[in-house]
């Protein structure tokens, strides 16, 4: 479904020229859910922006269905869907209502198809009480919703998301990411998801690639990844008395004045019974609960501590 | 974190002022203080691009100079309006549009379309919490210069049609001239301070006020004896813009003025203008009690 | 919009256009409040203009200055009035904002041709104002003051043909002006410089029959005469069929410019990013 070899997009700024994406190569397999993460900066905007054709590279190839996207964008966008995070597709002052009525008249989607599939959509993502609100008036998670809900209309066979859950309560979240999994294990539809929340990757993705500095240094399933890296935690904790703190389990990695961070394999040891451990044997004064997240694990690649292969 | 600001930098150092009446000279005089360097960081941040700010300055005075093109070519085409030759008429053109300048200076920024975004963001909260007056953190923040164009080519549009219409230049007839910008400038201002306040109960409706700010002008650029007794009554008793410039013009032209508009009104121009400001200023107020009640 | 591998569906492809033209009708319906200070403020302006060009032929009844009679100028007065909601349109800052924020990026991924949607958007929006806040005020006048409007059906068409042609140039004009955005954040600093000027030229301060020659020929042969003056002299009657010819030469030629200059503009977008 889509071929992207040598991709590279320099930008040129005021502070010269600057390197968005570097040397990118992978392919996506129609059906596939695929998760594109890496820290803020990293390029996963701009790769999207080059596969669905609103931005040229400045060398390399991309081949989406069939089609060079910047070259045939009109083409290509009547198969594709793409939601910006912080973007809108629909329009501002009018009913979610008739937003979903102007887009499936934009993708020739017949009425009776159009009734359809909005119902479905409707139900799918409890869009029902919002459709006579203007957009305006809709939450972020609402709106959110109802961007999936606009872009997945005319069925298309490949959808690109950008960050799409920034900014979004628990609940909002998981809301979406119950209606991706369900469109992609019902319709087959090839998912392209760039985040950096890690949530989101362990949660929808099959295949995950990561993305720093405009290099791929990660592709590969989820589960290899959390086997080589999110299994391990760590407890940040302020202790009353400037001791040392030796537990079963938990290996303290920085300490600064009375905090300590202990870290621990999730599988082997819970937080409960960490926090427990701590609490028996030292005053604590307070804690927090550190997840490991994408520049951790960034981190930790470059620091060599697994292959950033292909998986 | 290492602080960004500088200890010391920014407000007047020292204990703030005391409760009670001294206090509240102190109090004003801290006000002052603080809306002056808040207007300076404005005017700091809009000169940081001057191509834009150049253009937008020459930009107003360039609809005053279309403005005059206008009513020149109209009136020399008549010969004459109203018994008013085309300098004459040019003459309340930029006694007006100097004014307004000044008015729009000022009270730009509280005009329905900006401020009710301010208040619906809720920024406007903000400024409540501030120790100063709303108003004139408002007025500082949004000190509009672009206006400097309209005020420049207004009073340059005063200064020569004042020559071509051959008005004698004494001290009284500077003075009621200056008087005129400031006093139709206070009008402006006030309207718009009562577009703001009303922007509090109808965000739509406030619109309206739009009517005043630059119809009121646009009609005081023509001679009042071409109204009907309607608007020359509104523009007399309910928005004093006869007074701040067709009379002052009548006092320059040495003009006796139709009855029921003699130059003598003159005379009344500055209390009129003070007794609408704080028509207005009351106006604002409520505005304001009704918005803490209300709850936002 | 040819959908891939089938026949040009011209059915589906006029429906997403009046689609679009609908949505904008009835979204500017929702601006009721604002319809009202609008008619408001056209009345007040209409009443000073009107005022002031009583007085005008009061000293000279007989006067035909420029070409224009009492009944024409006072045409011209209500007929600008009538024409200003739709040249200078509450929503004109939308489409610069939108590009200057970078949402206007979304247009691209779409199919279809977002010109043309920019342009059905708008002038649904057009026709709402036209079918309230142009009409009242005029036909008010009418009613009460000696215009020189048409009285035959066919005359009346012409005049209501000719403000749609003068909104779609207002259209162009206007987003031509907005693409100034594509190049510049700092669009309004440029429309502050130009739109006096066009205020001028196009007729809104004076009638450009009352311009000095040399400026009367510029005007006229200026795309800004399609936009309020070219109705004005067919409402009045003077020289209709020039008038909309010029008018309709002005559509397809701003179309055409405005069209290029988003071409340009998308392509500039897209090689160097938003």
């Amino acid at each position: 479904m889509i071929e992207v070899a040598g991709l590279r997009k320099e930008f040129r700024t005021r502070r010269g020229r600057v390197v968005g994406v570097a040397g990118v190569d992978f392919e996506v397999a129609a059906g596939e859910f695929v998760g594109y993460a890496g820290p803020n900066g990293a390029g996963k905007s701009t790769t999207v922006k080059m596969m669905s054709g609103i931005l040229v590279p400045s060398a390399g190839t991309i081949n989406v269905d069939g089609l060079v996207p910047w070259r045939e964008r009109r083409r290509l966008a009547r198969r594709m869907g793409v939601v910006f995070g912080q973007r809108s597709q629909l329009w501002w002052d009018l009913p979610v209502r008739q937003s979903f009525e102007l887009v499936g008249h934009l993708y020739g989607v017949p009425r009776a198809e159009l009734a359809v599939r909005l119902a479905r959509l409707a139900e799918l993502l409890d869009l029902g009480p919002l459709l006579d609100e203007p957009v305006r008036a809709l939450s972020l998670g609402q709106r959110m919703r109802a961007e999936l809900a606009a872009a997945v209309l005319p069925r298309p066979q490949v959808l690109f998301l950008d960050e799409p859950t920034i900014g979004l309560d628990v609940e909002a979240k998981a809301a979406v990411r119950d209606f991706l999994r369900e469109l992609n294990r019902a319709e087959g539809t090839t998912v392209i998801l760039t985040t950096h929340d890690l949530d989101d990757i362990t949660q929808l993705c099959s295949r995950l690639m990561i993305i720093d500095h405009g290099r791929l240094i990660y592709d590969g399933t989820v589960d290899r990844l959390r086997d080589a890296y999110g299994t391990t935690r760590v407890l940040v904790v302020d202790l009353v008395d400037d001791v040392r703190v030796e537990l079963e389990g938990a290996a303290t990695v920085r300490a600064e004045g009375h905090r300590r961070w202990l870290q621990f394999a999730r599988d082997e040891l819970s937080a409960a019974e960490l926090i427990a451990r701590v609490l028996d044997r030292h005053e604590v004064v307070d804690l927090t609960l550190v997840e490991p997240d994408i520049e951790d694990i960034v981190r930790r690649i470059y620091r060599g501590e697994a292959a950033p292969a292909s998986g | 974190m290492a602080s960004a600001v500088r200890p010391g930098a920014g407000l007047p150092a020292g204990p703030g002022p005391r409760p009670g009446p001294a206090g509240r000279v102190a109090r004003a005089r801290a006000g002052a203080a603080v809306y002056r360097r808040l207007a300076a960081a404005t005017l700091r941040g809009r000169v940081r691009h001057p191509a834009g700010f150049v253009l937008r300055t020459l930009g107003t005075g360039l609809v005053v100079v279309t403005e005059i093109v206008g009513v020149v070519l109209v009136v020399e085409g008549f010969g004459s309006l109203a018994g008013w030759t085309a300098p004459e008429v040019v003459l309340l053109v930029g006694l007006g549009a100097a004014g307004q300048g000044l008015g729009l200076l000022f009270g730009d920024r509280l005009e329905p379309a900006f401020f009710s975004e301010v208040v619906r963001k809720g920024s406007f909260d903000q400024v409540l919490t501030r120790p100063t007056s709303p108003l004139g953190w408002m007025v500082a923040s949004y000190v509009e210069v672009r206006f400097l164009g309209r005020v420049a080519v207004g009073a340059g549009a005063v200064v020569w049609a004042a020559d071509r219409a051959g008005v004698d230049w004494t001290l009284p007839r500077l003075l009621v001239a200056v008087m005129a910008v400031v006093c139709c400038g206070a009008l402006v201002f006030a309207i718009s301070v009562l577009g703001g306040a009303l922007t509090f109960y109808t965000v739509e409706g406030s619109e309206v006020v739009n009517i005043f700010t630059y119809g009121g002008v646009s009609l005081s650029c023509y001679p009042m004896e071409i109204y009907g007794p309607g608007l020359r009554a509104v523009f007399l008793w309910v928005v004093p813009f006869a007074l701040a410039v067709y009379v002052p013009a009548l006092v320059l032209l040495g003009r006796a003025g139709p009855p029921g508009l003699p130059a003598a009104l003159a005379w009344v121009t500055p209390a009129a203008t003070a007794l609408f400001a704080g028509l207005a200023a009351a106006g604002w107020r409520a505005g304001i009690r009704h918005y803490v009640g209300a709850g936002s | 919009m040819a959908p891939d591998g089938t026949v040009w569906d011209t059915a589906r492809f006029v429906r997403a256009y009046l689609a679009l033209l609908s949505a904008g009708f009835r979204r500017q319906a929702t601006y009721r409040l604002a319809l009202v200070s609008g008619l408001l403020t056209n009345l007040f302006f209409g009443l000073v203009r009107t005022a002031l060009f009583y007085a005008l032929y009061r000293e000279r009844p007989e006067a035909a200055v420029g070409g224009l009679d009492l009944a024409d100028a006072l045409t011209y007065v209500w007929m600008v009035q009538a024409m200003f909601g739709l040249v200078w349109a509450s929503w004109i800052w939308e489409f610069p904002e939108a590009v200057r924020s970078g949402d206007f990026v979304v247009e691209l991924t779409r199919p279809g041709d977002p010109w043309l949607r920019q342009l059905a958007y708008e002038l649904g929006r057009t026709f709402n104002q036209m079918l309230l806040r142009s009409t009242v005020p005029l036909l008010g006048a009418a009613a009460l003051l000696p215009l020189a409007l048409p009285t035959t059906p066919a005359g009346v068409l012409l005049v209501a043909v000719s403000m749609v042609l003068a909104s779609v140039v207002a259209f162009e004009v206007r987003f031509l002006f907005g693409t100034v955005a594509f190049w510049s954040s700092d669009y309004r600093a440029v429309f502050n410089i130009g739109f006096p000027v066009l205020w001028l030229l196009s007729g809104f301060v004076i009638p450009i029959d009352y311009f000095p020659a040399a400026l009367r020929a510029l005007a006229e042969g200026s795309p800004l005469y399609a936009m309020l003056m070219a109705p004005v002299h067919v409402a009045v009657g003077q020289s209709v069929p020039a008038s909309l010819a010029r008018q309709v030469a002005w559509v397809v030629a701003l179309g055409v410019a405005s069209r290029v200059t988003l071409s340009l503009a998308c392509r500039r977008l897209v090689v160097h990013g938003g």
